[in-house]
């Protein structure tokens, strides 16, 4: 028995997969390129990786028990439309075989109408459209929801819009302990933002990366609760990562992981102000923020999900902040990234696997998958 | 320094390395000219939990990142590197080899010859067992609970030792001690007494004594190298611990034992070291008083108690085998330096063993069945189905293995006298080589036809509960005698050869044996006669059975075949029975299955017929002959009445009868020829065409299907009128054989024989 996260190489973008040990399966944003989609192009197909790990159900549809979009940005919604079933449940069809969502997880965003600060891709707003029409599916039967027409809302509306909606709504620093509205006793999940808007609090703090989904899981491992923390926050920037500090320091367990995924696709933004092209080494750390994401617990790992991190200016990924992560981790190794696990060559699936001695990240192998330029297999007859 | 010159498969090996994520660096190569062998030691990342992580290795003492040496021999890529283990690497983990490799330790990363998963899965695969192989080490997961206790790898060794492991556990207790139990060997002596051993250790318990041990060691020469001996095989278990609690090895430990102290120390960690002295010091005081003698060659087994069930077994109890030579009256030449030697555990040949090998498990009572005929098909049929552990429990055939046998029976023949034996009933020697496979079964030397015509004999071909019959004589008269036996209550299935082996049938008779082995028979020529190709193989030709000169003025009447196409469909049909036996025979109908040899004689092509039951008609004067009229018949005539239901109408009958049996099979009708007249009392069958419409018709089946007589329907429920007694009387002053007269009435039909008896 284990639970199991899995991070897929998705370039500067998001796509997690956490398989809970009662065999429940949740989404965490996706970044499916066309390019992974193109069987001639080497950019890992991403879509059919995804598709192996999960079952189907009676009706033959394949599913995730939920889907969390962390903020509604390209790079953690791509592919939405294309590769999962929006709509009715019975409108889902074999013929296009998507994968069915039984329940979605959505920030307040879902309510905000587009601006000029808020412009959203189609897929966002396909999203958006599917989280609205699940709301009212709520509201319209009384709270009797079956899968496919499920939705939690992570966080209040500023605006009044979720007053109405207790039954689906999570609030800040509450917890989940229910998945596709069924009790999971292997896996809780707290929620830490997005963060209700406070007074002195400018624009930028109302940006989409501002308003990611944070989350800290905690899973269990053979038959053992709580034997692995997964902190993972959207894009979230140091604003937020400061300001959770400021919250939580007296009780920084909360914010405590064995497994980290970096914000931002290890984006210096998160743990600093300045600007790392403009002034490189000089650019300083926020304290605060550091403190919010440095609550390692002994041999935690740490995963970037972005391209390989080259020592030059790129931002994200940047090599100051994988420097502050090693440190952080204080272990070379303890530092992963996805767009060079296990080579840069070949990405591949990250698998961590959580057993009753905590997480773990399974070895990756030559043979498993059919690797380029190695002597194939020869089939072993009998005499 | 000379600069070596490595071979091209180890360089790709080292490049190949060098790109496998679990191996984070591969050192610089050295060469032994002395072995020719390319040492390579690459370091593999091992997956340490996170918490672990901080100290740098797991609880086992599997480090984060673990050197492992690959030496590549010179016939490299033939044969596959040896992989080992830093020296101080944990032993007492499962799944490690009992040697070490110039002192290193050995894992052992698959369950096969290496030599072939190289060939298989190339050098990724081994990386990636090894890679798995530390990962689990790392975790203790090399044994896994749920499916069993791994035990001490022991496949290495030269001798090997087979027991039952479930009768043995069956002779021990929870207090502990020993047992001495009867043990044959062949001993090779090439390398004299460190020559390789080949046990059998039977589970008698033998009596041990001053008196009893001289007589029960012997050892003779079989030839230059090879003795044949008897003796003696010490069994030796744990009991409890003071406290009551049975004593249980829970940790894994290689087999090292060389010598009489490590053996001592091995079964002190076991909990039975008390018990192996007693054992010892008893068979010592035995020796005491005989004659300096020996080397005598024993077995010892060590029966430790496992946690939990021993992989591929029922029990906790793990086999521990050593052979070890012992003198009287010291017993131990070299006192605790004398060599005992670790053997193998083999299973020995039992039905279970069998039923494993075939892939499938077997219901622990094997299904009765009687197999009439031991020859060349049948012997097959019951040797397949027996290495699967369903033997038939009766064979039935009463004749004799001749010489010519050989060139089809299963059975091999002896060679010089021995051939004398060999001649024995069939019956017999198959039900010796069944019993061979821990599968006993009767056999009955007796005519067929002559225990089924017997009231009392019958009961002793099958049992009350048997699960069929199965008729491989090939024989027309065994046919009818089956089919005609109304006391027999089991159903039948056929299976023979047509054509020279180019064709083959199984037949199975359907609930309640209708339809019948006979009427199936005869489906099957209808059947064939459908298929004109099929036909023209079956009827076509005049030479498939042929007599065969046997011996000088002795022949017999035989079909010649290959011996691999008589087993081409032996094995079909072998596979017919054990499904049909797992699955149950048909519910609702009975079965033809027609096989035919593809155009390159290399395969078969089967295509079954589900049978409905037959429709059968008493005759009303015809004593004990019956009508069996088949589905096919029975649908023409009624779509015949359909088309005149106001009117009398008929036809002709087709199909075949048997004397034996009184049975007649309608498997066809003819549709009356144009001159035929119908009115509302009479049907008046016409004759243009007639005559040569039956002819065609037959012989395009050789003969095998005829002209029965004719039918007519009644508008109303009435039987036969004047006419018709009147017609029968006709028929049969004008037919040799018997011929039926059936009517259709809207209620069913009625039947009238004419011959002799139905005057």
């Amino acid at each position: 028995m284990s639970s199991k996260i899995s991070f897929f190489s998705v370039g500067n973008g998001d796509m997690t997969l956490i398989e809970t040990e009662s065999g429940r399966k949740i989404l965490i944003d996706m970044n499916i390129r066309t390019a992974a989609d193109d069987p001639d192009d080497e950019t890992p197909d991403v879509a059919k990786m995804l598709r192996k790990r999960l079952k189907r159900d009676s009706t033959d549809r394949l599913y995730v028990d939920a889907l969390l979009i962390s903020h509604p940005d390209q790079d953690h919604c791509n592919g939405l439309s294309k590769h999962f079933h929006l709509g009715p449940p019975d409108k889902w069809s074999i013929r296009t075989d998507k994968v069915f969502i039984r329940e979605i997880w959505s920030s307040p965003m879902v309510f905000r109408r587009a601006s000029r600060n808020h412009v959203l891709c189609d897929d966002a707003k396909a999203f958006n459209t599917e989280a609205r029409r699940r709301v009212q599916k709520f509201r319209d039967s009384g709270g009797v929801v079956y899968d496919g027409d499920r939705i939690l809302i992570l966080g209040e509306d500023e605006n009044g819009k979720t007053d109405d909606l207790n039954a689906i709504l999570v609030r800040v620093d509450e917890t989940i302990s229910s998945i596709n509205g069924q009790y999971d006793w292997s896996m809780t999940a707290r929620l830490l933002g997005p963060l209700p808007k406070s007074d002195d609090d400018d624009e930028d703090i109302l940006s989409k990366n501002n308003s990611s989904t944070i989350l800290q899981f905690s899973l269990a491992g053979g038959g053992i609760s709580d034997k692995c923390r997964f902190l993972t926050g959207g894009d979230a920037e140091v604003a937020i990562w400061e300001k959770l500090w400021q919250r939580h320091d007296w009780r920084p367990e909360w914010l405590s992981y064995d497994i980290l995924l970096t914000p931002h696709h290890c984006s210096w933004h998160s743990l600093s102000y300045d600007s790392w092209s403009d002034l490189g080494e000089y650019a300083k750390v926020c304290k605060d923020a550091r403190n919010a994401l440095s609550q390692a617990r002994a041999g935690a790992r740490i995963v970037a999900s972005s391209n390989p991190i080259k020592n030059d200016d790129n931002d994200p990924p940047c090599i100051r902040a994988k420097r502050e992560y090693v440190s952080i981790a204080n272990d070379t190794d303890a530092f992963k990234c996805t767009g060079e696990y296990p080579s840069e060559k070949s990405p591949d699936v990250m698998e961590f696997e959580i057993g009753s001695y905590g997480p773990r990240l399974l070895t990756a192998l030559m043979g498993g998958a059919t690797a380029p330029g190695v002597i194939g297999r020869d089939p072993q007859p009998h005499g | 320094m000379t600069k070596i010159k490595f071979n091209k498969a180890v360089r790709r090996a080292m490049t190949l390395m060098e790109s496998h994520p679990a191996i984070c660096h591969v050192a610089i190569p050295s060469f032994d000219k002395e072995t020719r062998t390319t040492s390579v030691n690459a370091t593999f990342d091992v997956s340490l939990p996170n918490a672990w992580r901080p100290c740098g290795e797991s609880p086992s003492g599997v480090k984060l990142k673990e050197e492992v040496r690959f030496d590549f021999p010179s016939e490299y890529p033939f044969s596959p590197p040896r992989v080992s283990l830093r020296r101080d690497f944990n032993r007492n983990l499962p799944h490690m080899q009992p040697y070490l490799l110039s002192g290193r330790p050995v894992p052992c990363i698959y369950d096969g010859d290496i030599a072939e998963f190289l060939h298989q899965a190339g050098l990724v695969g081994i990386l990636d067992q090894v890679s798995v192989w530390l990962d689990r080490a790392a975790l203790l997961n090399l044994m896994d609970p749920e499916q069993g206790w791994e035990p001490v790898r022991r496949d290495t060794f030269d001798s090997y030792i087979v027991a039952d492991d479930d009768k043995l556990c069956e002779l021990i207790n929870r207090r502990g001690g020993y047992k001495f139990l009867e043990f044959e060997y062949l001993r090779n002596t090439f390398n004299g007494y460190k020559g390789f051993v080949r046990g059998l250790i039977s589970p008698s318990v033998l009596k041990v004594n001053y008196n009893a041990v001289p007589k029960i060691y012997k050892e003779n020469p079989l030839d230059r190298q090879l003795c044949y001996g008897k003796s003696l095989a010490l069994i030796v278990w744990p009991g409890k611990l003071s406290s009551g609690t049975l004593i249980v090895a829970d940790s894994y430990l290689p087999e090292t034992v060389s010598n009489v102290n490590n053996l001592k120390e091995r079964a002190k960690l076991y909990g039975c070291l008390k018990e192996l002295e007693n054992g010892l010091n008893w068979l010592k005081r035995c020796l005491s008083q005989d004659e300096e003698a020996g080397p005598l060659t024993i077995a010892i087994v060590l029966l430790p108690r496992r946690p939990f069930k021993v992989i591929g077994s029922q029990s906790c109890i793990e086999l521990c085998p050593y052979v070890v030579d012992i003198y009287t009256p010291d017993l131990f030449l070299e006192g605790g330096t004398t060599a005992v030697r670790p053997a193998i555990h083999l299973h020995t040949v039992s039905r279970s063993l069998l039923t494993q090998l075939s892939g499938s498990a077997a219901p622990s009572e094997r299904p009765r069945w009687t197999l009439v005929g031991a020859g060349s098909l049948g012997s097959k049929l019951a040797l397949h189905l027996a290495r699967a552990g369903y033997a038939p429990e009766t064979v039935l055939d009463n004749s004799p293995m001749l010489p010519h046998n050989a060139a089809r029976h299963a059975l091999i023949p002896m060679t010089g006298r021995m051939q004398l034996f060999g001649m024995d009933d069939k019956a017999s020697r198959l039900c010796d080589a069944l019993h061979g496979l821990d599968q006993k079964a009767t056999p009955i030397i007796a005519n067929v036809i002559d225990l089924l015509k017997s009231k009392t004999k019958v009961r002793r071909v099958y049992s009350k509960d048997s699960w069929a019959i199965v008729n491989a004589t090939a024989s027309l008269a065994v046919r009818q005698a089956l089919a005609s036996t109304e006391s027999l209550t089991t159903r039948v299935i056929e299976t023979s050869l047509f054509a020279g082996g180019i064709v083959g049938i199984i037949t199975t008779e359907g609930p309640d044996r209708n339809p019948n082995t006979a009427d199936l028979i005869a489906e099957y020529y209808g059947l064939v006669r459908e298929d004109p190709a099929l036909a023209h193989i079956i009827f076509g030709s005049d030479d498939a059975m042929s007599r065969q000169s046997i011996g000088q003025g002795c022949g017999s009447l035989t079909m010649t075949m290959s011996d691999g196409r008589l087993s081409l469909f032996a094995a079909g049909m072998s596979e017919y029975l054990l499904a049909k036996q797992r699955d149950g025979l048909p519910s609702a109908s009975g079965e033809i299955l027609i096989g035919r040899l593809s155009a390159d004689g290399l395969g078969l092509e089967w295509c079954a017929h589900q049978v409905s039951p037959v429709t059968v008609v008493n005759t009303i004067n015809g004593g004990k002959w019956r009508v069996h009229i088949h589905p096919r018949a029975v649908a023409k005539i009624q779509k015949e009445m359909a088309l005149h239901p106001k009117v009398e109408t008929g036809g002709v009958l087709m199909g075949r009868l048997s004397e034996a049996s009184q049975i007649i099979n309608v498997i066809d009708v003819l549709d009356a020829p144009e001159d035929s007249t119908r009115s509302a009392t009479e049907f008046v069958l016409g004759t243009k065409g007639l005559s040569s419409q039956i002819g065609t018709y037959s012989e395009s089946v050789d003969g095998s299907l005829y002209c029965l007589g004719t039918w007519h329907s009644h508008l109303s429920e009435e039987g036969p009128s004047m006419t018709d007694w009147a017609t029968a009387k006709t028929i049969d002053l004008s037919r040799l054989c018997p011929s039926v007269l059936l009517i259709s009435t809207p209620v069913g039909f009625q039947a009238l024989l004419a011959d002799e008896e139905g005057k």
